[in-house]
């Protein structure tokens, strides 16, 4: 007697049943481990903490701005940088280096898709987490730094496409340099240099603004700015339509190109 | 009392120092075999040096005062920060992460049973099971960086 075959899903609803499977997957482990994040994202918050004291201290002794950015709009971009960062945290290089190393890449081979899928769902999966224990760490950030934030609801809407956004670049661009542990077994060194270069010339540091001429124009041609600077200054910023939607054209335009670079690496 | 006894070397306590030297010795002979390795880590060591500088030009292009901090000062304190950063990532920070490790992956229980303080060895870095290669100890290493970026 045969057995009647399961009926096969379409290619298209076979990856989204995938990537919400893994969302909840990757929602449900990390809600096991609760106060392991808070540590961290405790941690984490005291990098933007530093750069808002500092830089509040600066306006302050100028007569309440720098560059004609007030305290005020210095904690609102970096109570903003911490949700930014908290989004834009994804699977490092570092990892792929181990991944390879160790040989786990070889079984993640096998499996019938390619293992950035699995990565890019599990991840997203756990920014719902991620941001709802988030949501205390921001409230006691804003009543501690009073920030000047009024967005518009495009603006808003802008930004949640601008998390996502900068969430696959740093994705797409952390596993193309994980990619380079094929060649070779100490991938960090490039890394750290990629950390270095994506904190001054991303907006990370500082609002872009700040920064010298010459910083601002290399920046322009380098993806780093578009998952850091172009979310924040979306929701912070007092910017026009054409702005904000060409800056999600043109993240959309570094996502794709990053993913021709990683196909072909 | 004779050579090598305990009571000539001065009980425990030298001991431990003799055992932490030895480790000290093990642990330059590990990093020495991948010279390529130390190039590299030097050159990630100028990296954060110069994002330091960078970071504290930026601020100072600014400002000629921060809270009553000049440029100098602030230089000075970032010096010293680099260099109790560098003893503690050298000689604190690896131990106790190895010995976190091998809590979680039970191989903690080799240094319980060996007749040195397991404190003390742990410490100074104690390198688990001998039949542990350089390897593995460098692949957990890399397995510690794997927190998400």
């Amino acid at each position: 007697m045969s057995v009647p075959a399961l009926p096969e899903a379409g290619p298209v609803r076979s990856i989204v049943d995938y990537y919400a499977t893994m969302m909840r997957t990757g929602i449900q482990n990390q809600f096991q481990y609760r106060v392991a994040h808070y540590f961290y994202m405790l941690g984490m918050v005291a990098e933007p903490v530093i750069y808002l004291v500092v830089w509040t201290t600066i306006a302050n002794e100028s007569g309440g701005q720098v560059s004609g950015i007030t305290a005020g709009e210095f904690a609102a971009y970096y109570i903003v940088w911490t949700l930014v960062r908290n989004m834009n945290i994804v699977f490092g290089a570092p990892f792929w280096e181990w991944r390879i190393r160790e040989g786990h890449m070889a079984r993640d081979l096998l499996r019938p898709l390619h293992p950035l899928h699995n990565d890019i769902a599990w991840f997203a999966g756990s920014k719902f987490v991620i941001v709802a224990l988030w949501l205390p760490v921001a409230a006691g950030l804003i009543v501690a730094f009073e920030p000047t934030l009024d967005p518009t609801a495009l603006e808003i809407g802008v930004f949640v496409i601008a998390i996502w956004g900068a969430y696959l670049i740093r994705t797409m661009l952390q596993s193309t340099i994980g990619m380079l542990c094929f060649w070779t077994t100490r991938g960090a060194a490039v890394f750290d240099l990629y950390m270095t270069s994506e904190l001054l010339l991303s907006g990370r540091l500082v609002p872009l603004p700040l920064m010298p001429d010459w910083v601002e124009t290399i920046a322009a041609f380098l993806p780093f700015q578009w998952a850091f600077f172009f979310p924040i200054d979306s929701l912070v910023g007092d910017r026009s339509t054409a702005w904000l939607l060409g800056g999600l054209a043109i993240q959309a335009l570094w996502i794709v190109g990053l993913l021709l670079v990683f196909r072909f690496t | 009392v004779t050579r090598g006894d305990q009571a000539f070397l001065g009980g425990r306590r030298v001991n431990a120092v003799r055992v932490a030297w030895l480790f000290l010795k093990v642990g330059v002979l590990n990093e020495l075999q991948y010279r390529v390795n130390f190039v590299v880590q030097l050159f990630q060591s100028l990296i954060q040096v110069g994002t330091g500088l960078a970071v504290l030009a930026l601020v100072y292009s600014h400002t000629d005062e921060l809270n009553g901090w000049s440029e100098s000062e602030l230089l000075t304190v970032l010096g010293i920060q680099i260099l109790l950063g560098g003893i503690i990532r050298a000689g604190i920070q690896p131990n106790m992460q190895r010995l976190m490790e091998d809590v979680q992956e039970g191989t903690l229980d080799y240094a319980l049973t060996k007749p040195e303080d397991a404190q003390s060895s742990s410490a100074s870095g104690w390198q688990g099971s001998s039949a542990r290669s350089a390897y593995w100890t460098r692949s957990r290493s890399a397995a510690r960086s794997l927190s998400a970026r």
